[in-house]
């Protein structure tokens, strides 16, 4: 019986522990791409807006300037090649792009938290509210 | 997850770790720098006795966060009746309550509307229409000067009008940040009509992407987290915008990122114009320590 006991609880603890390695692993930012050769890291960032809704006619066009920005950061950035560069902690250069996803959140409580949900499991560390 | 958020929740202030950025200034800061050009405006007037102002917002959580009783303590000292806040649902179409509750009633001299330029620009056509428009200044507040607030009320109509503004910079300021940022939107959204409201948004991306850049160089992609977002924050300091708005220093503990206010006043041709400089705007709420008497 208290073998049976032990053996539940280890089975209960190592579920968790790989439900929570799974959620953390699904929370990172995707793997890197390659383009044309060269490795691009993609970091997810989120834009929330209230693209409709009670403050659209204020929270529409920052959020299209918003989307905008990161458009241009991905097709040219700051050295006219598309995305930008960082030296690492490793001492190397890396070139990155951004995973800029958008939703609309309607100036709406329970609309916002299903996008900042479904942005935290696509690794979105960053995000815009407005 | 670090979030920059267009609200101003002095309950944010208290959670720990801080992960939540927050523009504006708090309405609280913001009225405190407005109480002194209404002081000003009413002395260069000629004008006698004590000028009376309000709030007039939309009903939100976050208006309501501007109902704090220092806001009544502030004006009292600084010689202002400042009458209570008229709050209105978000779909109301027509004000005639509430403008008659703060013109007739109230008797204000300064009425600050908080709402985006849509219900703003309703707001003062009624106004017009019940022959309020001269008995009061009438000042929108920094998220109001949106495209759509000249598009409803007429640019014309415009004239006269005031602006809050504690945002980013305005179509009509000059600086390569300005330029920059409308030549960018212009790209991508082509005959999209500039304000207040896409310049912010580009200023807001030009903060995340620093804060983002320093956060990979020091942690590595691995290291991309919220809470190394925020550390990274803590370290803006004299970050430039090229004119969209001013250079952004971190204080340890203020979420705010942006510290400063200006007025504003709009022109027959619909477009805002700033007629002050940019005044830093003092951190009062979810500041424990400071006092605004000194």
């Amino acid at each position: 019986m208290r073998k049976m006991r032990k053996l539940l609880k280890i089975s209960i603890v190592g579920l968790v522990i790989v439900g929570v390695v799974a959620l953390l692993a699904g929370c990172a930012p995707a793997a890197p791409v390659e383009e044309e050769g060269e490795e691009i890291e993609l970091i997810p960032v989120g834009l929330s807006f209230g693209w409709t809704g009670a403050t659209a006619s204020f929270n529409a066009p920052c959020g299209e300037a918003a989307k905008a920005y990161y458009a241009w950061m991905n097709d040219e950035g700051p050295d006219g090649e598309g995305g930008f560069t960082y030296i690492g902690p490793d001492g190397k250069e890396h070139r990155a792009k951004y995973d800029a996803m958008w939703a609309d959140n309607g100036f709406l409580v329970g609309r916002s938290m299903t996008i900042l949900t479904r942005f935290a499991e696509k690794g979105v560390a960053l995000m815009y509210n407005g | 997850m670090c979030h920059i958020s267009h609200t101003v929740t002095p309950g944010l202030y208290k959670v720990s770790p801080l992960l939540n950025f927050l523009t504006p200034p708090g309405d609280v800061d913001i009225l405190s720098g407005l109480m002194d050009w209404i002081v000003e405006d009413w002395e260069a007037k000629g004008e006698t006795g004590r000028p009376s102002a309000c709030v007039m917002a939309y009903e939100a959580a976050t208006s309501r966060y501007s109902d704090h009783p220092l806001v009544f303590e502030m004006a009292e000292e600084k010689g202002i009746n400042w009458m209570p806040h008229t709050f209105f649902p978000f779909t109301a179409s027509d004000f005639t309550v509430e403008l008659t509750r703060v013109i007739e009633e109230y008797g204000a001299n300064y009425v600050y509307l908080r709402a985006s330029g849509s219900p703003c620009a309703i707001i003062m056509k009624d106004a017009e229409r019940l022959g309020y428009r001269d008995d009061a200044e009438w000042i929108i507040c920094n998220f109001a000067p949106d495209s759509s607030f000249p598009a409803i009320l007429g640019a014309a109509n415009t004239e006269g009008i005031y602006v809050s503004d504690s945002h980013a910079g305005l179509p009509t300021d000059t600086g390569p940040g300005i330029t920059w940022g409308i030549d960018l939107i212009d790209e991508y959204n082509p005959g999209m009509a500039h304000s207040n409201a896409d310049l912010l948004g580009i200023r807001w991306c030009v903060l995340g992407h620093e804060v983002t850049k320093r956060c990979l160089e020091k942690y590595g992609l691995e290291g991309y987290t919220g809470t190394n977002l925020a550390e990274m924050m803590w370290t803006i300091e004299d970050l430039d915008f090229g004119g969209n708005g001013m250079p952004l220093t971190m204080e340890a503990g203020n979420i705010a990122i942006e510290h400063d206010v200006r007025l504003g006043i709009y022109h027959a041709d619909g477009k805002v114009y700033a007629i002050s400089d940019w005044i830093p705007a003092p951190w009062i709420i979810g500041n424990d320590e400071y006092d605004w008497r000194l």
